[in-house]
């Protein structure tokens, strides 16, 4: 069994700290000492932590049996998938951003994770937002904003149809000499893979 | 001025409304762009839209871009 003594009013400065990390430590109990020393360090606790034995977790538990202790667990696994998620991101960033502008394979690789992210997005239930003045207000002005974007790139859009690419470029027009690029080709690929990897999580 | 100019210039307006937008919100005068996407991600109508537009950018960039 370990024991670490905590004086926060000491350590303020002390950026982090593992107590209980995922190398199979749980808490046990915190023990407060009443008095200190001279009036000075009063109300310390003592953080008692000792390791878990996997075979005190039993097996094969779901989400309604986890208890406090199984957090660090989950915490772990939380991070892997974001790591793996992550990993996968870059690559299939890095693959993608090496299909040409206007070919079948630049289309495939939007399309598949716009497939994945639409199926994962649309079978979810509704949920309660509470939605107070504020932020109905915030959504407004942003869907105004967005919305006159989405109409100016689509005006110059029909523009670029009827009179000419010259006097009418769409935004993506204008950024086609930096899309070319391999580098900001990948940034691109990244950013948009990312925004639907977070719509999936909302 | 052109009708090039004009289009150009939209684009920067726009962009310089955006940046606005985000800035007021970091200083919470206004919400955070992510939580109006929370608020339209709850409902299932909202939801086909905002993976619409994030589709059609991916499209509309990264697939064709002149």
């Amino acid at each position: 069994m370990q024991c670490l003594v905590v004086h926060p009013a000491e350590h303020e400065y002390l950026t982090r700290v593992v107590l209980l990390d995922d190398g199979g430590h749980q808490a046990v109990g915190v023990a407060f000492e009443a008095g200190g020393q001279g009036g000075i360090e009063t109300g310390h606790g003592h953080i008692l932590a000792e390791p878990v034995r996997r075979d005190d977790r039993g097996g094969g538990g779901t989400l309604a049996d986890m208890t406090v202790d199984d957090q660090p667990r989950d915490g772990t696994t939380r991070r892997a998938v974001v790591l793996l998620a992550a990993a996968a991101t870059t690559v299939y960033a890095a693959l993608a951003s090496t299909t040409g502008v206007n070919t079948v394979g630049a289309a495939v690789a939007v399309a598949v994770p716009g497939a994945a992210v639409a199926i994962v997005a649309l079978r979810r239930q509704n949920k309660a937002v509470l939605a107070g003045p504020g932020l109905r207000r915030g959504a407004t002005i942003w869907a105004v904003v967005a919305l006159t974007a989405l109409l100016w790139e689509a005006g110059a859009y029909l523009g670029e149809l009827t009179v000419g690419q010259y006097e009418h470029p769409t935004l993506s027009v204008l950024l086609a000499p930096l899309m070319h690029d391999q580098v900001v080709r990948f940034a691109a690929w990244s950013l948009w893979l990312y925004a639907g990897w977070r719509l999936i999580l909302r | 001025m052109s009708t090039r100019d004009v289009t150009i210039g939209g684009f920067i307006v726009l962009g310089v409304v955006m940046v606005t937008l985000v800035a007021a919100s970091w200083a919470g005068r206004l919400p955070r762009f992510g939580e109006v996407v929370d608020l339209l991600m709850a409902r299932r109508v909202w939801r086909v839209l905002v993976v619409l537009i994030w589709w059609w950018l991916g499209w509309h960039f990264l697939v064709r871009t002149s």
